[in-house]
């Protein structure tokens, strides 16, 4: 359907130079430290890419998205040490044990609208870590869950295999998860069905008028975004091996919402862009004892007072002006 | 005994105390124009809400081309057949004109996930018939100059037309228009009024709700006045215009003799 003129646009000559470059990083870089730099940007961006589907293109705030990293991570790590699964069978499983609990909370939540429907996912996002943290039996509690394992080998004909004791390894293992997330949630934004989402997003009571059920539209776009955060969350669990209640705690909700925001809610680049930049910033400031979290609500202020579109609006507007002129 | 396209039989709707609308009968022939009109408050919106679904009915049955459609959501409601446009205009203002009208035609196609994520043939069919009803209806209702245009930077009339648009991309056989030159200056009005003497060709029954009376007493076949939620009479333009009961309602008793 697309014209080689429109296949070769600017734009498409960027992203495909941006993933080119995105594989090519670890036959230059081989700092431990940049790559590991790298992984969690890419995890962090998968996660707020899936919550830019509920909340950017779908207009409900779900503020219970770190819950659904933490519930994936957690399930992956329980069904790995407890009962003994292989990795690649306990991801599919944590996937679908996490979108079965989005569905048991999106019913009765999506049922409200607005704030309510952010204040409710929020109380489940905090009861989700208070089980975590005092169901030590199950979890291990406060203490967390130790030595979850690398991903095994994937075997390859020929007797060869795919081995995940590399930090590159991992990181194209990541890497190519983020790019399936984004291209899975570009076709769906730019499909009839995303169509849909963007009209609830756009006006409920006018699309249910339209004959869409705005319930089945929303349900839907929560699970598939629910999905994608559990997915997210078994690779933070497989990479770094340890899981405390903290990583399904609000706060991880909060650090997405505001890599959507500051990246531009409702565009494909905006939540990347956010991930990418923040993760940076604050993975280099570890060392510094600095108040991060005060750091991000003044930029979140300022963005919301003179950026609204966030990063990706902004650019958008200076390219506008420029054409214009 | 079926007289019309839609029929109503004993509809009552109560909000707390208050009885908005009170023991109705009423139908819509196939085919026909048909207006409700009263005075502010009488219960016409609501009536809208309650056939469209967007209100429960405390009482009675709406039946529409023989079913019973009472109390449906309103999405369902909208796949059978009868669409609507809002009294404060309403459009998705931040799409163009040709998104608003590609979405109106989205409940007669499927959407499914995997079509999205795969590309597959159906999904590309039903992305192309949706289109090609926005391109129709686009004609239609004489917005094609606009057709990129952001739908919140459209003038109030067309707006309007929008908004009649994209109840006509879902195909529907039975149109309820509230107050659909509402806002509109006189001398767009005229625009509007050969819009919805065109759709009546289309075969496609029309019931509006109007204010403003070149609208309500030229256009329609039959008019229904509705008083404190009560139908107060029912006829022609003509017969209406001359009841005693219908002056009353809008003027007062004073003003009846």
């Amino acid at each position: 359907m697309e014209t080689p003129a429109k296949l070769f646009s600017t734009r498409n000559l960027i992203i495909l130079l941006l993933i080119i470059f995105a594989f090519t990083i670890p036959f230059y870089v081989t700092s431990r430290f940049i790559l590991h730099i790298l992984i969690m940007c890419c995890i962090w961006a998968m996660a707020a890419t899936s919550m830019n589907l509920i909340m950017g293109y779908t207009g409900q705030v779900n503020l219970a998205h770190g819950a659904f990293f933490g519930i994936g991570a957690y399930s992956a790590g329980l069904l790995i040490l407890k009962l003994g699964i292989n990795f690649w069978p306990a991801l599919i499983l944590a996937c679908a044990i996490t979108v079965f609990l989005g569905l048991l909370i999106g019913l009765p939540a999506l049922r409200t609208k607005g704030s309510y429907f952010a204040i409710g996912t929020m109380c489940f996002n905090v009861i989700v870590t208070v089980i975590i943290d005092s169901w030590e039996d199950l979890t291990g509690g406060a203490r967390g869950l130790l030595g979850i394992p690398r991903p095994p080998p994937i075997p390859l004909p020929f007797g060869k295999e795919i081995t995940f004791t590399s930090m590159a390894a991992n990181y194209y293992l990541i890497l190519v998860s983020l790019l399936l997330t984004i291209l899975i949630i570009y076709r769906i934004v730019h499909s009839m069905l995303g169509r849909t989402f963007m009209a609830i997003r756009g006006n409920e009571e006018l699309a249910e008028s339209l004959g869409m059920s705005a319930m089945r539209a929303k349900l839907l776009s929560f699970l598939i975004s629910t999905f994608f955060a559990a997915w997210a969350g078994v690779l933070y669990a497989g990479y770094i091996g340890f899981l405390s209640p903290e990583i399904s705690d609000y706060h991880v909700t909060f650090e997405l919402l505001i890599f959507c925001l500051i990246g531009g809610l409702g565009t494909m680049a905006g939540p990347l862009i956010g991930a990418f930049i923040l993760t940076v910033i604050s993975e280099l400031l570890h060392g510094i004892a600095f108040p991060r979290l005060v750091a991000y609500g003044f930029i979140l202020i300022i963005i919301m007072v003179c950026l609204r579109g966030g990063i990706t609006g902004g650019v958008r507007m200076l390219w506008l002006s420029f054409r214009r002129r | 005994m079926s007289q019309g396209l839609l029929e109503a039989k004993g509809i009552c709707k109560d909000f707390g105390g208050l009885r908005a609308i009170d023991d109705l009968d009423f139908y819509i022939r196939e085919g026909e124009i048909f207006s409700i009109i009263g005075p502010n408050g009488s219960g016409k919106t609501t009536l809208f809400n309650v056939i469209t679904g967007f209100y429960p009915a405390t009482k009675g049955t709406v039946i529409f081309g023989g079913e019973d459609i009472t109390n449906l959501k309103p999405f369902t409601i909208a796949q059978r057949g009868i669409a609507r446009t809002f009294q404060l205009t309403t459009v998705f203002t931040r799409d163009t004109v040709f998104d608003n009208l590609i979405i109106g035609h989205r409940l007669r196609i499927r959407a499914g996930l995997w079509g999205a994520i795969f590309g597959s043939q159906r999904a590309k069919e039903e992305g192309r018939k949706c289109r090609e009803k926005a391109e129709e209806v686009l004609e239609f209702i004489g917005l094609a100059r606009e057709k990129n245009m952001i739908a919140g930077n459209l003038t109030q009339e067309a707006q309007k037309r929008l908004s009649i648009g994209m109840a006509l991309a879902t195909d529907p056989k039975l149109l309820l228009l509230d107050e659909p030159t509402g806002g509109v200056n006189l001398q767009e009005i005229s625009s509007l009024i050969s819009l919805i003497e065109k759709i009546r060709h289309k075969k496609v029954t029309v019931c509006i709700i109007e204010h403003k009376m070149k609208v309500a007493m030229d256009i329609p076949d039959r008019i229904m006045v509705l008083n404190y939620g009560r139908k107060v009479t029912e006829g022609s333009p003509r017969e209406v215009s001359q009841d005693k009961r219908v002056i009353e309602a809008y003027l007062g008793r004073s003003h009846a003799a």
